[in-house]
């Protein structure tokens, strides 16, 4: 009778450990959807807030 | 060409190189810029529950295409490392979804549990936030100003509550939306 | 027109000495001109067990037939040690559009006896007129998108 229960015990802490190691690797890699601010220095992907210069003469760049 | 789906269709999409046929990864997190309401680009993770849980980062510039099954882009170079991709410069971050939704009128709606997002090959926009209240899920267009904030995404007590079960007439309502709001893209205000 | 299914496990003898040189193992797709190119032999004693699809004399109902044994060569490209190494399989590769969606795992190929030219690509259910390949690789085979 004892044996049962150490086994079941056991098997209990195994399934648990299993289990919660396996949902903590889940959180760990589960994604969100953020919204992201850059500021005003950093340029990246940020549009142009100049107006835009005055056009240049003969084509030049 | 563009066509409307969640942003949890998109996550966990496996990353495909155009070049190579390789898998290099899969999209864990959706970033995107408030003020324009556009995806700037995706995290990546390795693929299988072992594997590394952040790879880098790709920026939307080299996604080929966004589709039911796989993102693609040009070639594995397109995913950088965390340190000289965006985080560095970003001065501001807010995750949306389990983000708290409160009416203007005061009163706790629920909470944001997925965007809409429109999407044309490889460039996509937020278009919605679906909401799960007490009564059920629904769906506010972008389009008129939603305020958003570390604490919680503000929405008129008018706006409409879009209910139906799929995406397809979610169309008509951003329509409607971006008439009253008299903007044509949505403008996020990250507070 | 031929396919794939009809090729796998064919013989392959020389002419010059009618013996079999070995069987058809698997077939290599060149993405660039959506084309069969070449074969891989088993049942060969060296490591000489590719052999380019124009070095066939003729392709009967029961036998390939190549001029003679010496037109077998090892791989010499990274796409080829790849193609040996099995990562290019073309049995149950996932057939990806370059759109993102997904066909089919592919089942058959059906490609012409002479030029090699693949005219379409069988998943289960469907059979895809080729538009075009854009990658062949460990993941998927990536196909242009009927656009």
């Amino acid at each position: 009778m004892i044996e049962l229960l150490i086994v079941g015990g056991l098997l209990a802490v195994i399934g648990l450990v299993v289990f919660g190691g396996a949902y903590l690797l889940y959180q760990r890699r589960s994604g969100t959807v953020r919204a992201v601010v850059f500021p005003r220095r950093a340029g990246i992907s940020r549009p142009r807030l100049r107006p835009p210069a005055e056009p240049a003469e003969g084509g030049e760049q | 060409m563009s066509r409307l789906c969640r942003a949890h269709e998109v996550m966990s999409l496996t990353i495909v190189t155009l070049d190579t046929a390789t898998a290099v990864g899969e999209v864990r997190d959706v970033l995107f810029d408030p003020s324009r309401s556009r995806v700037i680009g995706f995290t990546v993770r390795g693929r299988g529950l072992l594997s590394s849980p952040l790879i880098g980062l790709l920026p939307v510039e080299s996604v080929g295409a966004i589709g039911h099954d796989a993102v693609m882009i040009t070639s594995a170079t397109g995913v950088v490392s965390q340190r000289e991709g965006m985080d560095a410069a970003v001065a501001q971050q807010v995750d949306v979804i389990g983000r708290e939704v409160v009416s203007d009128t005061g009163a706790r709606l629920g909470e944001i549990v997925d965007v809409i997002l429109e999407v044309d090959r490889g460039e996509s926009e937020v278009v919605g936030y679906e909401i799960e209240a007490e009564a059920g899920r629904f769906i506010v267009p972008l389009g008129q100003s939603l305020p958003l904030s570390g604490d919680a995404l503000m929405v008129p007590a008018d706006a409409e509550h879009y209910t139906a079960n799929g995406l397809h007439g979610f169309r008509d309502a951003l329509e409607r939306a971006r008439g009253r709001g008299g903007t044509q893209r949505g403008e996020q205000v990250l507070a | 027109m031929i396919r794939l299914s009809q090729v796998r496990g064919q013989r392959v003898m020389a002419r010059d000495g009618a013996q079999i040189v070995g069987s058809v193992r698997r077939l290599l797709v060149d993405v660039v001109t959506d084309s069969v190119v070449a074969l891989q032999l088993e049942g060969t004693s060296d490591g000489r067990t590719i052999v380019e699809w124009s070095d066939l004399a003729a392709i009967g109902p029961d036998a390939l037939i190549v001029e003679s044994e010496d037109v077998r060569r090892g791989p010499l490209s990274v796409i080829e040690q790849d193609f040996v190494g099995g990562k290019l399989d073309l049995p149950n590769k996932l057939v990806l559009t370059d759109a993102g969606d997904a066909v089919g795992r592919l089942t058959d190929l059906a490609f012409d006896e002479a030029s090699g030219h693949v005219t379409e690509i069988e998943v289960p259910g469907h059979v895809l007129p080729l538009s075009g390949l854009v990658a062949l690789g460990p993941y998927a085979l990536i196909v242009a998108s009927p656009d």
